[in-house]
């Protein structure tokens, strides 16, 4: 009969689907699974990297764990994906999820540690201190924060020299069907208040499509792209901005080389690089 | 091509069942050895305590689940597809799915802001008590407007359910637009569908409503075989059309329901598992409903192994994975078969 074929084809099958083996190696007897980019970054400056044993994908912009395996997205873990690590905590901030699996994950004696996320310069060094602490290496933790505020204080000199105040549009994804702009409570906004800048969209909250209108209305006299397939020549001939006051003087960038928006230890010197690049036009 | 030995392909349809079921019990991102599975089935003390962990929380809750839901789905599809004469019906159509999918993206949207008194107290449970709710008052909407119809109800049914689905879908595509970036990827689970995460309460929440379906389903099956020569044939042979539609409703929208308040909405599958069981053992609805309910347990535990596999240690919605299995077989069943095997001759 066609169907037991096809019963014991789909048996057959699912016998060929390949096992994942926990690999990885650990030192001091902790493995650490990271999720979430910005604290994946402050645990590799802090010299943990070899006791890493996987991280999420928004954390694969970083060169030193970009061949460990990869638990998903940090919004949607798989349990058994990450028990399969066999890991001994787990770091992560409170956009992980689903709750349900973490709380899984804990029931499997993995110490499930949610660190403090908030998009300020505060935060960080919270965050910084707190992932200290869960690695022990409080002194390593200390040093990273000093860095983090030098970096902190040589921006606000440089916004001390802002020749203006600078309105910014900061889009995300701006492909040719229009702009999707960052509004309050977004990573984007708080970047933009740690580099001393107005949002243009301060009153929109989330990321919004906009009309290409409201664009033209708003007149940035800054440009901020990211994610964006679209080459700075194309978005700057987009009707909508190409008479605003960014697009006259030439100030439109697109960031995603800075890494702009993961809130680890490196978002002093990515928000130094942009400011360096706005204080040059 | 009615089966003739209808007993012994349920028996092979069980056994192919506690096949999939013991391969989504060894099979997984943590491998386990046979002599641990051993181990934890003879419930012995020297079991890991993880491995323990993994068996009996992560791995059986999901297997079971997975198990109820896909009979859940498919027994209800193969029921809608019989009580509308139409191979295209499938439990969407009486707008379960989109109704309890939308109720479940109001809440995750709405639910701190405008909703907030309502569910503030129910907390875990709020989501899937909407999704349930949603399925179950959409449903009961379409019915009412069908009964309303002074003509063909059955066709006023469906153009009602098509329409009342894209209202539904709308509904979510103006949540969507509303949600912030962390709601948006909790939609992605009530949109694709998925079985991670799956506790107790899971299983404790949907059991008594898709159990209650399983059981009466079949038993309307002789009434769906007369139903078939039409409305007007059964009517004057003395079939109690109305009782046996509105029963019908009634366990779908309950199965369909509490399937989707524990797993999201898994696209395809009520359609193409009643077909695939017509296609090989024929038309005779007394035996297609519980082969139907048996297939598609199967059928969703290979797809829930699947997807929790091949991205390992990340993983996939179940609903892509049913969608991608389910289409390109169901184009090759079309074109390999002739038209007419479709229909319910």
């Amino acid at each position: 009969m066609k169907a037991l074929r096809f019963i014991v084809a789909i048996c057959l099958g699912s016998l060929c689907v390949p096992q994942v083996i926990a690999q990885g190696s650990s030192v001091d007897g902790q493995r650490i699974i990271t999720v979430d980019g910005g604290v994946t970054e402050i645990a590799v400056e802090l010299g943990a990297t070899d006791r890493i044993v996987g991280v999420d994908s928004t954390s694969l912009f970083i060169p030193e764990v970009r061949s460990l395996p990869v638990v998903g997205y940090m919004r949607a873990l798989s349990s058994e994906g990450l028990l399969s690590l066999n890991p001994d905590i787990l770091i992560t901030t409170s956009d992980a999820g689903p709750p349900s699996v973490l709380s899984q994950v804990e029931r499997a004696k993995v110490r499930v540690e949610n660190v403090d996320n908030a998009y300020t310069f505060a935060g960080i060094q919270s965050k910084i201190a707190q992932i200290g602490r869960i690695l022990n290496l409080t002194d390593e933790a200390v040093l990273l924060e000093q860095k983090v505020a030098g970096e902190f204080s040589k921006i606000n000199e440089n916004i001390m020299v802002y020749p203006e105040h600078y309105k910014v549009m900061f889009v995300m994804d701006s492909g040719e069907r229009g702009f999707m702009v960052s509004g309050k409570g977004t990573r984007a906004a708080g970047i933009l208040d740690i580099a001393g800048l107005d949002n243009a969209f301060a009153d929109v909250s989330g990321y919004k499509a906009l009309t290409p209108e409201s664009a033209l209305l708003a007149n940035p006299d800054v440009i901020l792209v990211f994610h964006s397939k679209l080459s700075i020549d194309k978005i700057k001939a987009n009707p909508a901005i190409r008479l605003t006051d960014a697009v006259k003087h030439d100030r439109v960038f697109n960031v995603d080389s800075l890494n702009l928006l993961n809130f680890g230890s490196n978002t002093g010197q990515s928000v130094l690089a942009l400011q360096e690049w706005l204080l040059n036009k | 091509m009615t089966t003739n030995r209808p007993y012994f392909w349920l028996m092979v349809l069980m056994f192919a069942l506690a096949i999939a079921m013991t391969l989504s019990m060894m099979i997984g991102p943590v491998s386990i050895s046979l002599a641990q599975f051993g181990l934890w089935l003879s419930q012995d003390e020297r079991l890991p305590n993880h491995i323990e962990l993994v068996l009996g929380e992560i791995r059986l809750t999901r297997t079971l689940l997975a198990a109820l839901v896909g009979a859940s789905l498919s027994m209800s599809g193969a029921a809608i597809q019989g009580v509308f004469r139409n191979p295209l019906a499938d439990p969407g159509l009486i707008g379960v799915s989109s109704g309890a999918a939308f109720f479940a993206v109001a809440i995750i949207v709405m639910g701190d802001t405008v909703l907030v008194y309502v569910f503030e107290p129910l907390r875990f449970f709020a989501l899937p008590l909407a999704a349930f709710l949603g399925g179950v008052s959409v449903t009961w909407i379409i019915y009412l407007i069908g009964s309303f119809s002074s003509g063909n109800r059955t066709s006023t049914m469906i153009l009602a359910g098509i329409a009342i689905q894209s209202l539904c879908l709308s509904g979510i595509g103006l949540f969507t637009y509303m949600a912030d970036d962390a709601e948006l990827r909790t939609l992605t689970f009530w949109t694709l569908g998925s079985f991670s995460g799956t506790q107790w309460s899971s299983i404790h929440m949907a059991l008594p409503w898709i159990l209650v379906g399983i059981v009466a389903l079949p038993m309307l099956g002789k009434w769906l075989n007369v139903l078939l020569l039409g409305e007007n044939v059964a009517g004057h042979l003395g079939v109690p059309i109305s009782l046996i539609r509105k029963l019908i409703f009634v366990l779908a929208a309950m199965c369909v329901g509490a399937s989707v308040a524990v797993s999201g909405v898994i696209g395809f599958f009520g359609l193409v598992v009643p077909h695939l069981v017509r296609l090989s053992f024929g038309p005779d609805h007394r035996w297609l409903l519980p082969y139907s309910g048996l297939f598609g347990a199967t059928l969703m535990l290979v797809a829930d192994l699947i997807a929790r596999t091949v991205a390992a240690p990340a993983e996939l919605p179940v609903g892509i994975i049913t969608a991608l299995m389910g289409g390109p077989f169901f184009l090759w069943l079309i074109i390999r078969f002739n038209r007419g095997k479709l229909s319910f001759d």
